[in-house]
């Protein structure tokens, strides 16, 4: 068998396990929605300031309340759907993707198989947020807001593959992921720059209120940042999964 | 040694077109082999001197080990005595402080904890792993078939490994070990949790392998049928006695 035929049959194998988790991929997709449903319906309508990145600079809005939240919300929301899908990918089968590489699976094959299925998983947490947002919230840029999503999602997936590879029991693991979400999300000014989705959340304001939306320079920084997570994720990910050929 | 390079390793009876696993279904010798088989050959496995501590513990302290082609070699021990410790260095799951092995051929390995995917059914496990050794699908899920009739959970091939019982899935373990046909089997307690009737089936596939020139090193803390085993050794206090 090829390496094609390797890769394929793996992420036939990694998409039949995905699926056959339904129970815990519904609760993961439909936590977050709950959550922020229930903010946003009862938040009220008072303007409150948000800076809007433009092509003309920042510019600062008025907007009601619980317009604004769902900026921050929905972003981290898709996040921990990613984060959480890509870290039960990982974590559980760490110790069975080892028997596969002492078989004679190499492991770039596995991670490969692995990647394509959460870019596809990714792709749709990025659509179904953006149907619920394009109804709600009528965004100037539709697609902008979908390119958001879809980046954070690609970056929360490679945070929930590091964390699968380092801490590989379940609790510790879905903990550690609920405690950076909350960092995330209660990151305000200067500090939150440093959250990995914050180029994201700010292409998902300009999408959504800007007229000349600014789009390139956040790209550039969330593609720098997926390169560093990506190798970071397969350095991790050889550690976690590295066997010893005596000859 | 590359398990995934199964052709290579795989050896091909023209005359009369059976492969090692067919023999070793039907309990065929390869050809030039006999009860006794002729060691003239390195032995498959050697083991030297290796080293193992867990922090201040110190679990192996020096074992040497050599398994040649034809013969079953045991080990047994108490619990937490270091057995599956060196069987995990030995197939390169865990490093050692000091010490080499060397592995000639293609092996198998059926650890202690049965680790199969759960939500995926016994044969999409064995489709998984015949992709890992690099056999074709079809002939993977054919010697995986073959392999479930002689250990009796044919009847389970559709269903997901998560809801068989312990027994059923530690046969899994051990056909998954079989699949490529290796030259040396290494075994961590493989019919743990087997009927009777499997127990019996196991050593009628170890006999077979045995007489077909392959080798079997089994780890087990009892050991019953002592006439199975060409060697068994103890491991004790970090190092192996012959019993």
């Amino acid at each position: 068998m090829n390496r094609v035929g390797r890769i394929l049959i793996s992420l036939k194998m990694q998409a039949l396990e995905q699926r056959r988790k339904l129970t815990i991929l519904m609760l993961v997709f439909i936590l977050p929605v709950a959550f922020w449903a229930s903010i946003y319906y009862t938040a009220g309508e008072d303007p409150v300031p948000i800076t809007v990145p433009t092509l003309n600079g920042d510019v600062k809005m008025f907007v009601p309340t619980k317009k604004s939240y769902p900026i921050d919300l929905g972003l981290m929301a898709a996040s921990w759907s990613m984060a959480t899908v890509a870290f039960f990918a990982e974590s559980g089968s760490a110790e069975r993707d080892r028997r596969l590489v002492l078989c004679g699976y190499n492991p770039s094959q596995i991670l490969f198989a692995r990647l394509i299925l959460l870019t596809a998983v990714a792709f749709l947490t990025s659509v179904f947020p953006l149907i619920v947002f394009v109804l709600i919230l009528s965004p100037k840029h539709p697609w902008i807001l979908w390119l958001a999503f879809f980046i954070a999602g690609l970056i929360a997936m490679e945070i929930g593959l590091i964390i699968g590879a380092l801490i590989p029991r379940y609790t510790e693991g879905v903990l550690t992921l609920i405690a950076l979400i909350g960092i995330g999300m209660s990151l305000q000014g200067e500090t939150a720059k440093f959250f990995p989705i914050y180029p994201a959340r700010q292409l998902f304001r300009s999408g959504l209120f800007a007229e000349d939306p600014l789009v390139l320079p956040f790209i550039r920084d969330e593609l720098l940042i997926f390169v560093i997570l990506m190798i970071v994720t397969i350095v991790f990910w050889y550690f976690r999964i590295r066997v010893r050929r005596w000859s | 040694m590359n398990l995934g390079n199964y052709d290579k390793n795989r050896k091909h009876d023209n005359a009369k077109n059976l492969t090692n696993c067919e023999r070793l279904i039907s309990g065929q010798k390869e050809p030039g082999a006999s009860g006794t088989y002729e060691n003239t050959r390195p032995p498959l496995l050697e083991v030297r001197d290796i080293h193992k501590r867990f922090g201040r513990l110190k679990v192996l302290k020096g074992v040497d080990l050599e398994v040649n082609r034809g013969e079953i070699v045991g080990i047994t021990g108490e619990n937490g005595s270091g057995k599956s410790t060196l069987l995990k260095i030995i197939v390169g799951f865990l490093p050692c402080d000091q010490g080499e092995v060397v592995l000639r051929g293609a092996f198998g390995y059926c650890p202690q904890n049965p680790l199969l995917f759960d939500d995926l059914t016994m044969e999409e496990n064995i489709s998984y792993f015949s992709a890992a050794y690099g056999l074709d699908q079809k002939e993977g899920i054919s010697r995986g078939n073959e392999l479930m009739k002689m250990l009796r959970c044919e009847q389970f091939r559709g269903k997901l490994t998560r809801h068989l019982s312990g027994g059923t899935r530690q046969k899994l373990n051990l056909i998954i070990s079989l699949l490529h046909d290796p030259d040396i089997l290494i075994l961590d307690e493989p019919y743990q949790g087997f009927d009777y009737e499997s127990y019996l089936s196991f050593w009628e596939i170890a006999r077979n392998l045995k007489e077909g020139g392959k080798s079997i090193l089994v780890v087990s803390p009892i050991v019953y049928e002592r006439y199975y085993f060409t060697r068994i050794y103890k491991l004790e206090d970090g190092r192996l006695k012959h019993e």
